[in-house]
């Protein structure tokens, strides 16, 4: 259900003396999607295969099929090449002490940002739902006047390790928890 | 049919039926032909388990099985246990949940249907063994705990269950009949489910007879653990005392009249068919015209509830007949306790908490000697009649004249206090997990062996079901690793786990030395700082 997802901490200004976290931390999960799978390589070759067979009159096909063949394969080609464009390879969200929460959703294409003011801010709960098939952890943050609650994490699911770093990481900058201790070893801390 | 397993001898299965008897001319003799697995004294204490009960009737809906799982879930988490529970959603009610001391709860998205006693779930059977192989592998189940025939969604993890290898249990809470349209599907369906499953939970003995007979398992893995009663809800309130000081003083005076006597009979029931709800409308009259001064409460909503309506009105008892409606469950006690006895009219009961639950309150109890219900009561606590109206009014006047003369509420409370306990039954339940715990893993080809005895044509079906099931799950086991599913956090165990009661004074003594021993130790550390 989920790739193995890279989960990066950047830190966005210096971590003050008591915290290894500084106050504005940018977490952020990538996802391993390439914009050519195998399956488009497959097409692709056999695309390459009927020019070839028809040019070379090896077998000799009607035009008719021919047309019909390498069409509908250029045709499912194009089909993932749109779906996959729009697929989320990066999701992060950056913690400003005293100030707010934004989260962001970069596609091939868009990137799309949404801030959230701290005061609207009712909590921040890591809790488990039903997506396709069985039951995962998730993080969501729960909003004033909002009826559904935002998550930051929505198209690339964080396996529970890493979404508990990330949470407690969020909630000792936001509300001055304990820090969350760096024992995963999959999490790179990156100072910009 | 008796099924036969792996082990048994040839000639134990040509002679068939006729080693097990059924008739129970006594009770003594009963409790020879079988060990049942619960009653076997406990060594040490149990390892703790995981364990899932699956049912689809529970929290929010309310009845003899809900309150069943509900009150064992608890009993064993503070035996340190951990329990989760998998119900069908209703309405805005879906995802997981928590109720009191840790119990979680997955209502599971399932397609369900409405009828009259809430949602229910259809009969698709390999629809639900990706989310339910999901909850057992993300909880690392190890027991699975099926409760009722009619739920579809009990039976299918029964079966799931057993292909992915863990144990399974299961409790039957009704009777079924063996002619009618209901009972011949369930029990086909429960001829499949139940040859597979390691133990059977049985409310009574005559439900126990009931299951062994229709879905033919062998007798040997069938347990009898009784419901109980929550007693710290159901108490007498002395209020009740002092109404029967004053009935028992009228009742002693031979100058009044038997007819005048005073009190308040109570009965909280479904009003449908199965629960006798027509005798109940054909008793009601004789009884205010014999004695003119009862009044009858009677709580609970359903289909007959007009029937019950229109007596009112043609006999004119308006004032008498008092007509609550549907109860909320908290308001179960409060209700019962207007009363000095409780009426059970139903025409088949596996075993009768109602009763149970009057007799704890504190009232007389007048039944229908149908199903278990003779096996609830002890003889002196309530009488039991044929379910007939003629027969009911007689035992209901014997009630009044004579056994409410030396009723005492408060007795009748401590007695059903100690003899019904939810611990009890929740420590008879861990017996049964500790010896399914330590089964051999049955192979395909067994369990073949036990399915094809199912019935000529059905068994190879059946087998055909559990080959399609083994098929399924493997191709699960590859679309969606298990190294891919997210252990779930448990809450932490210590918190709701209660130590066990020091019951005896030795042990009370031993604990008190202990503690000494500790004072006096940290009296010498500090002495020596």
């Amino acid at each position: 259900m989920y790739d193995e997802k890279h989960l990066t901490v950047s830190l966005l200004s210096e971590p003050t003396k008591d915290m290894n976290l500084s106050s504005m931390t940018r977490f952020t999960v990538k996802s391993d999607h390439r914009m050519f799978n195998g399956i488009d390589h497959t097409l692709i070759i056999i695309l390459v295969n009927i020019c070839l067979i028809y040019y070379s009159e090896w077998i000799v096909v009607t035009d008719k099929v021919f047309f019909i063949t390498f069409t509908t394969t250029w045709f499912f080609v194009f089909l993932r090449f749109l779906t996959s464009i729009n697929t989320t390879i990066q999701e992060s969200i950056v913690i400003m002490k005293n100030h707010g929460v934004q989260i962001e959703r970069k596609s091939y294409v868009r990137t799309r940002r949404r801030f959230i003011d701290h005061n609207s801010i009712r909590a921040i709960v890591v809790n488990e739902g039903f997506y396709m098939g069985g039951y995962i952890y998730y993080m969501a943050i729960i909003v004033k006047n909002h009826n559904k609650m935002i998550l930051p994490f929505e198209h690339l699911f964080p396996r529970l390790k890493p979404l508990l770093y990330i949470f407690r990481g969020t909630r000792s900058i936001l509300y001055g928890e304990s820090e969350p201790d760096a024992e995963d070893g999959i999490v790179k801390i990156v100072h910009q | 049919m008796f099924r036969p397993s792996p082990t048994t001898p040839l000639s134990a299965i040509q002679t068939g039926i006729s080693n097990f008897t059924f008739e129970r001319k006594d009770n003594e003799q009963f409790n020879y032909t079988y060990q049942s697995a619960s009653d076997q004294d406990a060594d040490g204490p149990c390892p703790r388990l995981n364990i899932c009960m699956v049912s689809d009737f529970f929290f929010p809906g309310v009845g003899g099985v809900e309150s069943h799982i509900y009150s064992i879930a608890q009993c064993l988490i503070k035996k340190g246990h951990k329990v989760i529970v998998i119900a069908n959603p209703t309405g805005t009610r879906n995802g997981v949940r928590y109720l009191t001391n840790g119990v979680k709860v997955y209502y599971i998205p399932v397609f369900t249907i409405n009828t009259p006693s809430g949602r229910a779930t259809l009969p698709f059977m390999f629809s639900l063994f990706p989310v339910l192989r999901n909850i057992f592998v993300r909880e690392r189940i190890q027991i699975v705990h099926g409760h009722q025939c009619t739920s579809n969604m009990a039976m299918e993890a029964l079966l799931h269950a057993r292909t992915m290898g863990l144990k399974c249990c299961f409790t039957d809470h009704s009777l079924f009949g063996f002619g009618d349209t209901a009972g011949l599907h369930i029990n086909k369906v429960c001829k499949y489910v139940l040859a597979d499953v390691d133990h059977i939970i049985c409310v009574s003995h005559t439900s126990r007879e009931n299951l062994v007979m229709r879905a033919a398992v062998n007798p040997f893995f069938a347990s009898v653990i009784p419901h109980a009663v929550d007693s710290g809800v159901f108490m007498p309130i002395p209020e009740q005392s002092m109404q029967l000081r004053r009935l028992r003083e009228f009742l002693k005076n031979p100058a009044n009249k038997k007819s005048d006597v005073e009190l308040t009979i109570v009965t909280v029931t479904r009003l449908a068919y199965r629960k006798g709800a027509d005798l109940l409308v054909a008793i009601i009259p004789r009884l205010c015209e014999l004695f003119p001064k009862i009044k009858f409460v009677i709580g609970g909503d359903g289909p007959k509830k007009i029937d019950l309506e229109e007596m009112r009105e043609r006999y004119r008892l308006e004032e008498r007949v008092e007509l609550l409606g549907s109860i909320p469950h908290s308001r179960v006690a409060e209700v019962i306790r207007r009363g000095q006895i409780f009426i059970n009219t139903s025409l088949t009961e596996a075993f009768c908490i109602a009763i149970l639950e009057a007799s704890s309150c504190g009232l007389f109890v007048v039944s229908t000697r149908v199903g278990g219900v003779p096996e609830v009561l002890p003889d002196d606590m309530c009488l039991l009649s044929d379910p007939d109206p003629d027969s009911l009014v007689q035992k209901i006047i014997i009630a009044i004249e004579q056994r409410m003369g030396t009723w005492d509420p408060e007795r009748s409370y401590q007695r059903i206090k100690s003899m019904y306990d939810w611990h009890h039954v929740a420590t008879r339940t861990e017996n049964v997990y500790r010896k399914v715990i330590s089964n051999r893993h049955k192979t395909l080809f067994e369990r073949f062996q036990i399915l094809t005895t199912a019935g000529d044509f059905y068994g190879k079906f059946c087998c055909m079901m559990s080959t399609i099931d083994y098929f399924i799950y493997r191709f699960l086991e590859w679309s969606s690793p298990r190294d891919q599913i997210d252990d779930a956090i448990d809450l932490p165990g210590d918190a709701f786990h209660e130590e066990e009661e020091l019951s005896t004074s030795k042990d009370k003594i031993n604990k008190t030395q202990e503690v000494l021993d500790i004072l006096d130790e940290r009296k010498s550390s500090q002495e020596k700082e």
